[in-house]
C-alpha cells in the first residue's frame, strides 16, 4: 500500500516532466510519439491508483493507560 | 511502635476514666496521623488559593480557604502541573496530616484547576509563559509531507471527533497507513497518556511521517489535557511532524499553538492533512488534456510541412507515425478533447486551425464552433483583448 502511495507521487513527477518537453519549443515527432505514450500510461495509472486506494485504520494494541 | 499506640488509643477509649492511656507527644501525632490515613487516605478539596508561595524552588505552600475557613496545604514543585495564582479555584487530591510542629496541612498529590475563571488566567499565564519561551514561534513551524504515507492518530478511539476524522480522510485520500494510538483526552491521566503515546511514536521503528493529535470540541476544562505545559513542550520537541486539531474553531490550544500546524478541528485536521482526491485527478487530467493537445498540433504541423515539401517519401513515413500517434489517441479514451466538448468546451477554428489566439482573427471572418453534437458555422462580429 505504502509503496503505491510514494509511485503515486513519482508518477505524478514523471508525468510533470513530460508535459514540461511537451512545452518546450524543440519537440521531435519520434520522441514525442514516446513521450506521448508514457504520459497515456501515466495518466490511467495515476487515474486508477488515485481512485482505488484505500486507507487503513489500526488501532495499536499498546495501552497507555495506568493500569496496564 | 505507631501500630502498638493505636492499640492503647483503642483499648483506652473503652476504659474507665482516670485510665486512659498518656500519650508522649510525639507519639500523640503519629497516632492522629495514623488515623488520619484510615479514614482519609485521599480526600478530595475545592477552594480558592491565598498566600500562594514557592520556597527554594522546590516546595510549594499556600492556603486553600472558602468564606469561612482555611486549611494550610504543601506540596513539591515537581507535582505541580499547572500555573497557580492567588485568587484561583483549585480541586486538590491530598492527603490531611499534622504536622510534628502541631499544624493540621494537606499534603497535596495532585491539583486541578476548577472554574472557567482559573483555566483562562492559567491559559494565559501559560500561553504568555511559552510564547516568551519561542515555542509557538513559526520559524520552528516545519511544513506537512504533501503526501503523507504513514501517520500516528493520538486520539480517544471511540471518540466523534475521530469519527469525523476518519471520514474526512476516506473521503479525501486514500492508500494511507493510520495508526491509532488510542489515550483517554480529558481528566486527570490525560496528559501523562498524551506525553507517553507522543515518546511512543517519536521511538517507534515504524517511520511516521506526521503525528496527528485529536479530540472533539469541550469546555475549557474538558480540554486541560491540550492546555497542559507539559503536553505543550512534549508536542514542540517531537521529532516527527506535528498536526493538531482539537475543540471547535474558537478553540486555541497550548497545544495547537505548539504544534507544527494546527487545524480548527479534527474534520480540518484531514482536509490539511491530505490533498483531495478530486482536485489531484482534475490535475492529472488537465494534464493529459495538454499532451494531447501538443501532440495534435504537432500532427496538424507536419501534415501540412509533408504537404508543403510534396516530399512523397518522407510524406509516407511520417504519414505511418501519424497513423501510430493516431492509433494510441483513439487509445486514450476519455482524455481527448471529445471529453471536453462533452463537458461543455467548445473548440473554434479558423481557416481548418483550432484558434488558440484572438490575434489571427478579425471581425467578419468565418469561423467553426465544434460542440460534442454539432458544428456551428460562425461569423465573428468583434474581437476584443482579454486583460
Amino acid at each position: 500500500m505504502s509503496k503505491q502511495k510514494t509511485s503515486i507521487q513519482q508518477k505524478m513527477k514523471q508525468l510533470e516532466v513530460i508535459v514540461q518537453w511537451f512545452e518546450s519549443d524543440e519537440v521531435d515527432i519520434d520522441e514525442a510519439l514516446l513521450k506521448y505514450e508514457e504520459g497515456l500510461v501515466l495518466v490511467n495509472e495515476l487515474q486508477s491508483d488515485v481512485k482505488v486506494a484505500k486507507n487503513k485504520f489500526t488501532k495499536l494494541q499498546k495501552s497507555f493507560s495506568k493500569d496496564q | 511502635m505507631v501500630s502498638h499506640n493505636l492499640d492503647l488509643f483503642n483499648s483506652g477509649l473503652d476504659d474507665p476514666p482516670g485510665v486512659a492511656p498518656i500519650f508522649t507527644v510525639t507519639d500523640f501525632v503519629a497516632v492522629i496521623n495514623q488515623t488520619l490515613s484510615v479514614a482519609y487516605p485521599d480526600v478530595i478539596v475545592e477552594g480558592e488559593v491565598s498566600s500562594y508561595k514557592v520556597n527554594q524552588n522546590k516546595f510549594v505552600f499556600f492556603d486553600l480557604k472558602d468564606e469561612m475557613s482555611f486549611v494550610g496545604c504543601f506540596m513539591m514543585v515537581f507535582n505541580l502541573r499547572v500555573p497557580l495564582e492567588d485568587g484561583m479555584k483549585v480541586r486538590v487530591k491530598a492527603t490531611p496530616k499534622l504536622t510534628d510542629k502541631g499544624r493540621f496541612s494537606l499534603t497535596i498529590k495532585s491539583i486541578q484547576l476548577s472554574g472557567e475563571g482559573s483555566l483562562k488566567r492559567a491559559y494565559e499565564i501559560l500561553k504568555t509563559k511559552l510564547e516568551k519561551e519561542g515555542l509557538f514561534a513559526s520559524a520552528r513551524k516545519r511544513i506537512l509531507p504533501e503526501l503523507p504515507q504513514r501517520v500516528v492518530i493520538i486520539a480517544s478511539g471511540d471518540s466523534a471527533g475521530y469519527g469525523d476524522f476518519e471520514k474526512i480522510a476516506d473521503e479525501r485520500w486514500g492508500g494511507v497507513e493510520f495508526d491509532l494510538m488510542h489515550v483517554q483526552v480529558q481528566g486527570e491521566d490525560a496528559p501523562r497518556q498524551v506525553i507517553e503515546a507522543l515518546d511512543f511514536a517519536n521511538e517507534s521503528a515504524q517511520s511516521y511521517d506526521v503525528i496527528v493529535l485529536i479530540r472533539g470540541g469541550g469546555s475549557l476544562e474538558d480540554l486541560a489535557a491540550f492546555n497542559d505545559e507539559a503536553v505543550a513542550r512534549a508536542i514542540a520537541s517531537s521529532r516527527i511532524p506535528t498536526l493538531v486539531g482539537v475543540g471547535h474553531e474558537v478553540d486555541v490550544t497550548l497545544a495547537g499553538l505548539a504544534a507544527d500546524k494546527r487545524a480548527s478541528t479534527p474534520s480540518n485536521a484531514a482536509q490539511i492533512l491530505l490533498p483531495d482526491r478530486r482536485e489531484y485527478l482534475s490535475l492529472v487530467d488537465g494534464y493529459a488534456i495538454s499532451i494531447n493537445n501538443f501532440v495534435t498540433r504537432l500532427i496538424d504541423g507536419r501534415r501540412r510541412e509533408s504537404r508543403d515539401k510534396l516530399d512523397f517519401q518522407m510524406g509516407s513515413l511520417l504519414e505511418t507515425k501519424l497513423n501510430d500517434i493516431s492509433a494510441l489517441m483513439r487509445a486514450l479514451k476519455g482524455y481527448n478533447p471529445r471529453q471536453a466538448l462533452q463537458r461543455g468546451y467548445s473548440i473554434a477554428r479558423f481557416a481548418g486551425s483550432v484558434l488558440k489566439s484572438g490575434k489571427s482573427i478579425k471581425s467578419g471572418d468565418a469561423i467553426v464552433l465544434e460542440l460534442s453534437d454539432a458544428l456551428i458555422d460562425s461569423e465573428v462580429k468583434n474581437v476584443k483583448a482579454k486583460n
